[in-house]
């Protein structure tokens, strides 16, 4: 009988990990952290265009190529492809920069259990360990079905 | 149809702008000693907002699991979706940059996303093993205690 | 491969989890091992990969734009972090959508493709292997994603001589 296993992952933690993370500096924090909000800014609103990457690059004019890279999120845009961006995307350069579009509120999980649930739907298919046996499909693979349909011109 | 509320201090003109069904399972136990006379949920209400829009998205999972918690019996996810015509003099943004809403609003929103929910799944479920799973009435203080993140 | 799924609590945050995998009889996960190989030549680089990591974890998510796909077979969920321009650490993982991502390790890309460098072969092929182990043990009712997608839920651990139910 299978049971459901509710386990999650054991929480991992790493001395090297961590001390990586504290050489980094808030400049190059911030520097990361536009860049990739930027393209993600950037990808929400070909989403709402239903543009893909090669409609935006025609429209743009430039090779899809290019594109991927700006969405790469590594991306260090100049203010003249930036201009560019916003005019095909009839935008403002302030609403490129405005926050995310969804955000999240709130999550809230609640457990409530139903007592005594009056008797349901019952199946006629036979439960496998208690009725049928499963077909042995290993030996059976030789087996074909054939079907013959017959029409009638009426 | 907006419907405008007053409720201790503020007041609220929004509608409900559309129901979707993101996600719908059904588990059939493997075996038939597992009694389907008791039965445990597990819901987990999201609250999702698009300020650009004015939309507010409150999303249920539903997980139904057997008495003793060991199987998964089916899983329902309903995304309810409200227009909030005054949104921004509605939802504020504290200092830290979280966005806030009236309480008593987010409860009603949680209220009506819940029996909406109940009511999609038993659309969902009719018919098979799980017809009689009705979502049990949700006590609004159960939501508001909740471990939230 | 024996393993086990763990979660790097460092790195995770609100909008997507991020695991590793620790190999049986190893202390350090693959991604640490990525770390350890690469910190004295490349660290800025490791830096700027960790800072990345921060972020899609804490504001903007796994997007699909930020990851090279089609890193592993068709149809598995294999892709590689994006290179910084100029910069040719690959960093190898699996993705599901924009809420987890599990990492795996990866190397220096001086070629056309990974299948042309033995060290970039061995640490797609590992998540190639976790790719399919995961995608079974999902269809066997085993492991399961949350309602959320973010956690995985079930059993983590994997091993070849481990018996079928």
């Amino acid at each position: 009988m299978k049971k459901t296993n509710n386990t999650t992952a054991k929480q991992h933690t790493s001395s090297l990990i961590g001390e990586l993370m504290a050489e980094s500096s808030p400049l190059e924090k911030a520097r990361v952290k536009n860049r990739m909000e930027l393209a993600a800014r950037i990808e929400d609103l070909l989403i709402q265009k239903k543009w893909n990457k090669k409609e935006f690059a025609k429209r743009i004019g430039k090779h899809p190529s290019e594109i991927t890279k700006w969405l790469s999120g590594t991306h260090n845009f100049t203010q003249d492809i930036l201009t560019e961006i916003t005019l095909v995307l009839n935008i403002s350069l302030s609403d490129l920069y405005s926050k995310k579009q969804v955000q999240t509120l709130n999550t809230t999980t609640v457990f409530v259990s139903l007592k005594q649930v009056p008797k349901g739907i019952s199946y006629a298919t036979p439960y496998s360990s208690v009725f049928a046996s499963e077909l042995d499909y290993k030996t059976k693979s030789s087996q074909k079905a054939s079907l013959s349909l017959t029409y009638t011109d009426n | 149809m907006a419907k405008n509320i007053e409720h201790k201090g503020f007041n609220v003109e929004f509608r409900l702008q559309g129901i979707e069904l993101l996600k719908g399972t059904l588990n059939l136990p493997p075996s038939i000693d597992i009694s389907l006379a008791n039965l445990n949920f597990e819901i987990n209400v999201e609250s999702k907002v698009d300020a650009q829009n004015k939309l507010i998205f409150m999303i249920v999972h539903v997980e139904i699991k057997s008495e003793d918690q060991l199987h998964l019996l089916g899983a329902l996810s309903v995304s309810c979706i409200y227009y909030v015509e005054n949104y921004e003099k509605l939802i504020k943004i504290l200092d830290d940059g979280r966005l806030d809403l009236p309480k008593p609003f987010l409860d009603m929103l949680n209220s009506i996303s819940i029996s909406t929910t109940r009511g999609v799944m038993f659309s969902t479920f009719k018919g098979t093993f799980l017809h009689n799973a009705i979502l049990p009435i949700i006590n609004p203080q159960q939501l508001q205690n909740a471990t939230s993140e | 491969m024996n393993y086990e799924i763990v979660e790097l609590s460092q790195l995770s945050g609100n909008y997507t989890t991020i695991y590793s995998i620790i190999v049986n009889g190893e202390t350090q996960s693959l991604f640490e091992n990525f770390i350890e190989e690469n910190k004295n030549k490349h660290r800025d680089e490791l830096i700027s990969i960790l800072d990345r990591l921060k972020v899609i974890a804490d504001e903007t998510g796994a997007r699909e734009g930020f990851f090279k796909h089609k890193e592993g077979k068709p149809g598995d969920l294999v892709c590689a972090l994006y290179d910084e321009p100029d910069r040719n650490l690959r960093l190898y993982c699996i993705r599901n959508g924009n809420v987890a991502i599990i990492l795996g390790g990866g190397g220096l890309k001086e070629v056309t493709a990974w299948q042309h460098d033995p060290k970039l072969s061995k640490e797609a092929n590992a998540m190639i292997e976790v790719s399919e182990d995961i995608f079974q043990r999902l269809k066997e009712g085993d492991l399961r994603w949350s309602p959320d997608g973010k956690k995985l839920i079930g059993n983590l651990n994997f091993s070849e001589d481990e018996e079928d139910e």
